[in-house]
């Protein structure tokens, strides 16, 4: 067989998984979850795995991989007042028993001091009786396309990105697909999970000599291949848009009438009110939004939704790191806080309902009250009478990062470009870079129209400088009136 | 019964039986730690993480496509990896076949492995740490010594809201078809703490906070009661502070709001971008472009060799020894960081990977820094990120917490708004700090591991209104 058509083998430890035999392989994990229980009120098990490949290329370079598998079992414990874990780089039973007893040895050697540190017992409740096994939907499967036509693909697409103007200096483009496996398994629950991921982005810098100014697009999600479509235009707008920045002007610091696109509008709302409500920071203290549940934070305009179950979406999952079954949270429905997004340990201590979002960076870390996919939902204008409805304002275009504060209140979002418009029209003239700062009530409060679209951005979340997760975020068109330096 | 495991050992030899590769490097990694998550006195969760995990890079040389230049070397070299876990012992050879075959599909200009030289001793690993039962007991260690000090601020308001404490051990080697063979042993630590100041209101929502990662490879080298005591003297003037105004006068940034302002130059210092076509440095010319340099001279190195430093190390993803090296000397590219790849494609001496980033302080006290003549001096202690563009030298973040610094000698904290500009811009007139300060954080926003400064005073740089 040539090389060079030769279809990538599947990694036996997630590429070829199916739930049965998940289901096979982890057949021990509800007898090592009784026997804990023989100890201590609640223990679970969460298996993960996770495989695929990696592409990077770029002029006189290129690089594959499989992207860093990880496979393994993290352990939960709780003796009624604190959480034991033991996380271990295996999935073997035998691994696996003896990370069961070291976690017994562990609790056992904690457990003198937790009755004078924690005051309040905690019950660990399981959620009621569930079997149930989830596989992503794929409509195109990477494994459609060989290694090579991959390469070759992805390749094509950089050149063309890159032929479109003599000042481009260096384009990239970075392919990802990734099988993602979940096993959990507590006394009431045994669950299994299967996420297909694809992921594709391309960069574009451009010179004029001195100055460097670059532009990227980025497709993907949960899924196949079918989510990395790209059309010319869009391919072509990419290298146009970084020649156009070599002239963009740094922006007046002051506050603005703007327009921020469904990138920006999703970074606002991951950072204002997604962060903001995560209830283990209600725990810590550590969230204003603790004492605003039923109070205006927006106005009447402004809904946000978090939502695992969106089809295709970079955050999509059927059960958290937890067990519990995804399903959407309003966090603020027509300007009003209605509620956060938890994990086990703070529903528990705060005694609120539980959402699906006790989420793990990997086995190896805890879990966290984290977003799936957080938005802005859809309003009845259209983006154009958004759009020109900015007599002299801001188009704020292409959002880049942002930092949450949950008690203060304060944001930071920053945004790659914005375009000045004036009667409506864009003058032509562009700013950048662009970072928007203020207090959050005041950034949804001045939230005058919201458009009818709606677009969802691949993306990636810390919770403070670390725990990183794949999210999604966005919206639709958004005009509110904001802090830009 | 006996149950074999996977070795480097064996991955060697399954190695050594495959003709068609150029050569390959490995390495073992094997992880045990302890995590503890504290929210104030009271313990949420303890954590035991261990790991082992084994990295095989394969190299493949190939003729070129058609149509593609020949290079150097008349032939081109793919190269790829894949990652191996303990469980994958009957799976070697046919994880092997598959990441020759990978690099077999991709297309690089020719390079070689380093051969083996004498390796530096670098002290990396705390012997307390990786003793038996070494990591439990340093995470108890750390929050007992958060948890102290958290007392020590009670009575000024300031309470702990939640730590987290990281205790890492790490166990290295690393072999090459070259003959090269290191180990390593490694200790890291890592805290967060939240604290939390209530003024004179019984308003929660009144609260202040202030967030502070640390990193360390020794328990003692974190300084956890002075950290607590500085992050709680910002958590009460955070409290106290005013929106930040917009000015256009000098600027001083420091502590560790400092160091991510020097990422861009470590980026436009290295081969890599140098390559890629994405540095705006040129050997021997200066790096501040068009801007004339009025400012203290910029000295900025790489230093590899710091026992204890977060960014240290005896030999890098290669094999080819730590070294420090000057990158930036008087504000004109002395050097580039060169990995050996890189090196060699640039026709440049090897470095190595960087190590920590070193700048030389200035003459210049901090306090005369921020003394105030005409108008206002800001200082910034705090960013809420630290949004500083690597490419363009771009700078964009929310001010956390400032100080104004005026003319009658009053200092008054300030928050909001941002602090704008380029860093290629401001630093030809920049001038440092007499004192310096070694970073305790290696990750985001820490910009590598850094040895400088304590402040910096910029005077092209804006302040807006939150």
């Amino acid at each position: 067989m040539s090389l060079s058509t030769q279809r990538h083998t599947p990694d036996p430890r997630a590429g070829s998984a199916s739930p049965l035999t998940l289901r096979t392989q982890f057949a021990y994990l509800p007898d090592v979850i009784a026997e804990l229980e023989r100890s201590v009120p609640y223990a679970s098990a969460l298996a993960t795995s996770s495989s695929g490949v990696r592409l990077a290329l770029r002029d006189s370079e290129q690089g594959v991989s499989r992207r860093d598998p990880s496979a393994g079992v993290v352990l939960t414990a709780s003796d009624g007042y604190e959480i034991e874990e033991v996380a271990v780089g295996a999935t073997d039973e035998a691994s696996v028993r003896n990370a069961s007893r070291r976690l017994l040895e562990g609790l056992r050697r904690t457990r003198v001091g937790a009755h004078e540190r924690n005051r309040n017992a905690i019950n660990l409740e399981p959620g009621d009786q569930l079997s149930a096994d989830y596989v992503t939907p794929v409509e195109i499967s990477p494994d459609s396309l060989s290694l090579a036509e991959k390469l070759a693909r992805f390749e094509d697409l950089r050149q063309r990105a890159r032929r479109v103007d003599s000042r481009v200096v260096q384009a990239m483009a970075r392919y990802g697909d990734a099988v993602e496996t979940k096993v959990f398994v507590n006394r009431t629950r045994f669950i299994t999970e299967i996420v297909h991921r694809a992921t594709l982005n391309v960069t574009v810098f451009v010179s004029d000599g001195n100055m460097r100014r670059y532009n990227w697009l980025s497709r993907g999600g949960t899924g196949g291949l079918e989510s990395l479509e790209v059309d010319e235009a869009s391919l072509a707008n990419v290298t146009e848009i970084a020649v156009a920045l070599l002239g963009a002007k740094p922006i007046e610091p002051g506050v603005y009438d703007a327009v921020v696109d469904p990138s920006v509008a999703g970074i606002l709302a991951h950072e204002a009110f997604g962060h903001g409500v995560e209830t283990d920071m209600f725990l810590k203290g550590r969230a204003r939004g603790a004492h605003y549940i039923g109070k205006r934070v927006g106005s009447d305009l402004v809904t946000i939704v978090d939502d695992p179950t969106v089809p295709g979406a970079n955050g999509t999952y059927f059960i958290d790191d937890e067990g519990q079954s995804a399903s959407p949270t309003c966090i603020i429905r027509d300007g009003v806080l209605m509620g956060g997004l938890s994990d086990l340990y703070s529903a528990t201590r705060l005694g609120i309902a539980r959402t699906a979002n006790g989420r793990r960076e990997s086995f190896e870390r805890k879990a966290y009250a984290r977003m799936s996919n957080t938005f802005f939902t859809p309003g009845r204008h259209s983006v154009e009478e958004v759009l020109g409805s900015l007599d002299h304002g801001l188009y704020i275009c292409q959002g880049a990062n942002g930092m949450e504060d949950p008690k203060g209140w304060g944001i930071q979002v920053g945004a790659h470009f914005a375009r000045e418009y004036r009667h409506g029209k864009p003058t032509g003239v562009l700013f950048a870079p662009v970072s928007i700062t203020g207090y959050v009530p005041d950034v949804l409060g001045n939230v005058t129209m919201v458009a009818n679209d709606f677009h969802l951005h691949p993306g990636g979340c810390g919770k403070g400088w670390k725990e990183y997760i794949t999210v999604g975020d966005g919206g639709p068109h958004v005009r509110t009136r904001l802090q830009l330096a | 019964m006996v149950t074999r495991t996977l070795t480097a050992d064996i991955i060697v030899q399954a190695l050594s039986r495959r003709p068609e590769i150029a050569g390959w490097t490995l390495t073992r990694r094997r992880r045990h730690g302890t995590q503890l998550y504290v929210i104030g006195r009271d313990v949420e969760n303890t954590r035991e993480v261990t790991t082992e995990d084994f990295t095989v890079t394969v190299f493949h040389d190939h003729p070129w496509p058609d149509g593609h230049d020949t290079g150097i070397a008349g032939h081109a070299r793919g190269v790829s990896s894949v990652k191996l876990v303990p469980g994958d012992i009957a799976s070697v050879d046919a994880r092997l076949d598959e990441v020759i075959m990978m690099a077999s599909l991709v297309h690089n200009p020719s390079y070689e492995l380093p051969t083996p030289e004498t390796l530096p001793a670098v002290v990396l690993a705390d012997p307390q740490i990786t003793a038996a039962d070494g990591t439990r007991r340093a995470v108890w260690e750390m929050a007992e010594a958060v948890w102290e000090a958290c007392d020590r601020e009670a009575s000024t308001g300031v309470r702990l809201s939640a730590g987290e404490f990281f205790v890492t051990v790490t166990d290295r080697e690393f072999r090459t078809s070259r003959g090269i063979h290191a180990s390593s042993e490694t200790t890291h630590l890592a805290v967060e703490i939240a604290l939390l100041a209530r003024g004179d209101s019984d308003d929660p929502t009144l609260e202040a906070e202030t967030f502070r990662p640390v990193e360390a490879r020794r328990v003692s080298d974190l300084r956890l009661a002075s950290q607590v005591a500085e992050a709680s003297r910002f958590a009460r003037d955070t409290l106290r502070a005013r929106p930040t105004e917009t000015r256009d006068g000098p600027v001083v940034v420091s502590g560790s709001a400092l160091p991510p302002f020097f990422d861009p130059f470590m980026f436009h210092s290295g081969a890599q971008a140098a390559y890629m076509k994405l540095s705006r440095f040129t050997q021997d010319d200066t790096v501040f472009g068009d801007h004339a340099t009025v400012g203290d001279p910029l000295h900025v190195s790489s230093h590899a060799l710091r026992p204890y430093g977060l960014s240290s190390h005896s030999f890098d993803g290669d094999g080819v020894p730590g070294r420090d090296t000057d990158l930036i000397v008087g504000g004109i590219l002395f050097a580039r960081h060169a990995p050996s790849r890189y090196a060699q494609y640039l026709g440049i001496p090897v470095t190595g990977e960087p190590g920590a980033v070193v700048v030389r302080a200035g003459a210049t006290p901090l306090a005369e820094l921020v003394r105030a003549s005409g108008g206002p001096v800001v200082e910034i202690v705090a960013f809420s990120s630290p949004n500083v563009d690597d490419i363009t030298g771009d700078v964009g973040c929310e001010i956390r917490l400032g100080y104004e610094h005026l003319p009658s000698g009053e200092v008054r904290p300030i928050k909001g708004g941002a602090l704008a500009g380029n860093v290629f811009e401001a630093f030809a007139s920049a001038r440092f700090s007499q004192e310096t300060q070694e970073a305790l954080i290696s990750g985001f926003g820490g910009g590598g591991v850094f040895v400088g400064p304590r402040g910096a005073r910029f005077e092209g740089m804006r302040v807006a209104a939150g």
